[in-house]
């Protein structure tokens, strides 16, 4: 692997995209990945069955930022193994199997064996098996081997059971918390632990790591989170070439001994005829080039080989003892994938701690929470800002105003939305707007421009700076013809245009969309909701000319474009990061996965309202392939239950934005949700959840900080006290709504004090005023900058 | 009112606005301007001036903020724009961060 020197991080390569054929065994053998294509597959991990690796190329710093996306997915793998040459690579100056951990799901891995001999490599600096910890979803998993032959010599300097300990998920625990239960199986004893380090100890943190969701173990939490991982724990490096020689000797010694049949090297290693001068090679690679900094070398290096030679006898008893451990683990906490895992079925097996359990025993003194005494009573409030005012009053003279030179964008595209907003809106405000060539037009609501006002508008406006163009509402306007004279006139070209917005436009058709997408190759954003004559052609021709660089597609509610039809055409989009699909009739499960294991890869936004048909399977496949997603919107799927909620708890650590709705979800999935991958969370919506209550409130209180919009309407289970535990604790709360929730009093409204938080829908006054100047509107694409058009002489390019 | 708590706003045609330090800080550039550490001469001395803004918006402007701490304070009013004002003040308003 020469990725592995140059100063990349080991698994760089490997990171690219591993196929491991037909992924019996995914080896992260740093000699296979040289030989194989490991390194070369690049694209994505298919392990055969084992859905997705996630070890991008680029993603895997190892970081332990970046190991949130990390994630390996043993998916249907049968063995997971870990056989640690590359992880040597890792090391770098990371944590080794950092990103491993991450999202390691057991799923329905018969055997994962951290076969360390590469843990070892691993160490570098950081935590060798740090990740894998992280996340290591036992649950349908046989055997969780931690080989300690590795991990002993991982164990250079730290703990190296440290983190496996923190996530390991026994099925029913969540993946927070080391399971105390599943302690006892696992066999994480010290006396592994002992063996395994020599000199750190070995499930230190074990304890520490379990989390209880009655919200203790503050060090604890999931592990889930890059977040967690990123704040490594400081731990002092160095592993010096002599101890790297002992680890190839250990490495040496265990490929060469009769391993039982389920640790025997997987085929894929064999045949590469991997030599130990090889590995030799490579970790000394790693070390000239890595430039381990021995400053911790405490240890004379006699002794450090004796302990050594210690530990390769230990790690033989240990390795014994983790087969029994593993045996009786998968015995006890071995369950068929699908079962639910919010903690029912826990009440069962009286040793596994049941989060949900404790949840339940704790219920009543859960929500402590006093209001505020407050003698004058009075309601906080707003001052409205001069900004807000001076807006307000332009656009309701909007007619008088005789020139807009001089007003940045910003003010601009604000104005513009209120006059729309106001409806103060004509041709002669939209002349003031589109004069002197702007690059953006954005017309929120355009429902009151007939087709002869645009022509009229249009007719001679020059497009060439045009990047943004937004008409939203235009059924009334834009037709065939209108484009033909208007934007698709003779000798006219879209060169610079990036985003086009035609929402609603129900008179436009599957040719003149053909025209526009040919006069505009550099398109970038497409939103094309409610057009409701496209039919599947026009969108097969968009992937045919913009399959390579369409980054945004909405399609909502085209109620003409059948779902079967449209699989062909989003296969070919290969950047997809923004999608919706809401509406479109006929969308099941087996064509979602298709579209999102072709194309879904990069998708961060995903709006699948009133898809009713989905099921809990493709939240499956959306937490395995979209690990970068960020916004999510299932409003209205009725069929989607706990364990498609937990599938997207596993898979989609990153979201920020969620809408539930009319969701069927119990207040213990929602709340082991906010808690496992809700930490980032900034708008979240339950609205018409109606299970949601006192769980799903502590969950908030505590994980989400970030929250800056909640939607609690109709959540009618939610009291006084939940709320104002939630407000008082999510300081960046910024809005609240609260339609229909009519048991809330004014001890809640007058006793909170956040004096941030907007709340409306509780008696209907200002409704709007602020309700749509939460985020900052996105300048151009959401998640990227918008190219330059090649030939285009606009060089001074705002990219976002 | 004692000098310490008041500040000086110079409009573009050179008028001084001498209001309190408190009305002042309803803007968010001013009051970084006054509160930051290092020293900006308007901290030391007390005035800020606003080459770009003239003397009928800046009087506006001083006449927000005064409304603005009457509202905070629970005397709810309305305040007044007139028309031919409000596009430089919107982006006088802008440009203070108000």
């Amino acid at each position: 692997m020469d990725g592995l020197d140059g100063g990349k991080k080991g698994a760089d390569e490997i990171g690219g995209g591993f196929d491991g054929g037909v992924g019996k065994r995914l080896d992260f053998d740093g000699v296979s990945a040289q030989k194989r294509g490991f390194s070369e597959t690049g694209g994505d991990a298919d392990c055969g069955v084992c859905e997705r690796w996630g070890f991008d190329g680029e993603r895997l710093d190892f970081d332990g930022g970046v190991s949130e996306r990390l994630k390996i997915d043993g998916g249907v793998g049968e063995k997971l193994d870990f056989v640690g040459e590359n992880s040597g690579g890792f090391s770098e100056k990371k944590k080794g199997v950092d990103g491993i951990g991450g999202g390691l799901d057991g799923g329905v891995c018969e055997g994962v064996d951290f076969d360390c001999s590469n843990s070892g490599g691993l160490n570098g600096k950081n935590k060798g098996v740090d990740g894998i910890g992280g996340c290591l979803d036992g649950r349908v998993c046989e055997n969780l081997d931690y080989d300690g032959l590795n991990l002993g010599a991982l164990s250079g300097k730290r703990r190296v059971v440290d983190e496996i300990e923190g996530g390991l998920d026994g099925g029913v625990c969540e993946k927070s918390d080391l399971a105390g239960g599943v302690c006892e199986e696992l066999d994480f004893e010290t006396s592994n632990a002992g063996n395994l380090t020599g000199r750190k100890r070995g499930i230190d943190e074990c304890g520490g790591e379990v989390d209880q969701v009655a919200g203790e173990s503050a060090a604890g939490g999931s592990r889930y989170t890059g977040v967690d991982k990123g704040k490594g724990k400081e731990i002092q490096p160095s592993i010096s070439s002599d101890e790297e020689l002992e680890l190839v000797q250990h490495l040496e010694y265990f490929m060469n001994s009769d391993p039982a049949p389920d640790l025997q090297p997987p085929e894929i290693f064999q045949q590469n005829e991997v030599g130990v001068r090889e590995l030799d090679y490579l970790n000394q690679q790693q070390d000239a080039v890595l430039g381990f900094q021995r400053e911790q070398d405490y240890r004379e290096p006699e002794v450090r080989n004796e302990e050594l030679a210690r530990i390769v006898e230990d790690d033989i008893q240990w390795l014994e003892d983790r087969k029994r451990a593993r045996r009786q683990f998968a015995l006890r906490f071995a369950r068929p994938s699908g079962e639910d895992w919010d903690g029912e079925s826990s009440a069962s097996n009286p040793n596994v701690p049941s989060t949900a359990r404790n949840m339940k025993q704790s219920d009543h003194p859960l929500i402590r929470w006093k209001p505020l005494e407050n003698d004058d009573n009075i309601p906080r409030r707003f001052v409205p800002s001069l900004l807000d005012l001076s807006l307000t009053v332009l656009a309701s003279n909007a007619d008088m105003i005789l020139s807009l030179k001089g007003v940045p964008d910003t003010l601009k595209k604000r104005l513009c939305n209120l006059v729309c907003d106001s409806r103060k809106m004509n041709a002669r405000v939209l002349d003031l707007f589109i004069r002197d060539s702007p690059e953006e037009i954005r017309v929120k609501d355009a429902s009151w421009i007939t087709g002869d006002q645009f022509k009229k508008s249009f007719g001679s406006f020059n497009f060439k700076n045009l990047k943004v163009f937004q008409f939203d509402l235009c059924g009334r306007c834009i037709s065939d013809e209108v484009i033909a004279a208007t934007l698709a006139r003779p000798l006219s070209s879209l060169p610079g245009l990036g985003i086009i917005s035609l929402r609603g436009a129900c008179h436009l058709s599957d040719e003149a969309l053909k025209v526009l997408v040919t006069l505009a190759p550099g398109l970038c954003s497409i939103n094309l909701g409610e057009c409701s004559l496209l039919t599947h052609i026009g969108i097969n021709y968009i992937a045919d000319v913009l399959g390579n660089c369409l980054r945004e597609l909405m399609i909502d509610y085209c109620y003409r474009i059948d779902a079967k039809d449209l699989v062909s055409a989003l296969k070919k989009f290969k950047y997809l990061e923004v999608l919706s699909v809401a509406g479109i009739p006929n969308l099941c499960d087996g064509i979602l996965t298709d579209i999102i294991t072709a194309s879904g890869r990069n998708i961060r936004d995903l709006d699948l309202t009133d898809c009713e048909r989905l099921t809990d399977s493709s939240l499956k496949i959306i937490g395995q392939t979209c690990s970068d997603l960020r916004a999510l919107n299932i409003v209205n799927l009725q069929n989607l239950t706990d364990v498609g909620l937990s599938y997207l708890a596993n898979g989609c650590q990153s979201i920020r934005s969620l809408k539930l709705g009319r969701n069927k979800f119990s207040d213990e999935a929602i709340a082991k949700f906010i808690e496992i991958a809700g930490r980032l969370l900034e708008e979240l919506s339950l609205n018409h959840v109606s299970q949601v209550g006192p769980l799903t409130a502590l969950s908030l209180a505590k994980f989400s900080q970030k929250l800056l919009s909640l939607d609690l309407s109709w959540c009618r289970k939610v009291t006084d006290e939940e709320l104002g535990l939630i407000v008082d604790s999510c300081w960046s709360l910024k809005l609240l709504k609260l339609f229909g929730c009519t048991q809330i009093t004014n001890v809640f409204l007058h006793g909170h004090s956040n004096s941030l938080v907007q709340i409306i829908g509780l008696d209907m006054t200002s409704l709007m005023e602020r309700a749509g100047t939460l985020k900052p509107e996105a300048i151009h694409l959401r998640f990227s900058p918008l190219p330059v058009p090649c030939g285009s002489e606009n060089l001074d390019q705002q990219d976002v | 009112m004692k000098k310490e708590d008041t500040v000086k706003l110079i409009s573009a045609e050179g008028f001084e606005f001498i209001i309190d330090k408190k009305a002042a800080m309803v803007s968010q550039t001013i009051r970084n301007m006054l509160t930051s550490p290092g020293s900006f001469s308007e901290t030391e001395h007390g005035r800020v001036s606003f080459p770009e803004i003239s003397t009928t918006i800046l009087e506006k402007i001083c006449q927000y903020f005064h409304w603005s701490l009457q509202y905070a304070s629970g005397k709810e009013t309305e305040f007044h724009i007139e028309p031919e004002l409000t596009l430089e003040l919107m982006m006088a308003a802008n440009y203070l961060h108000t």
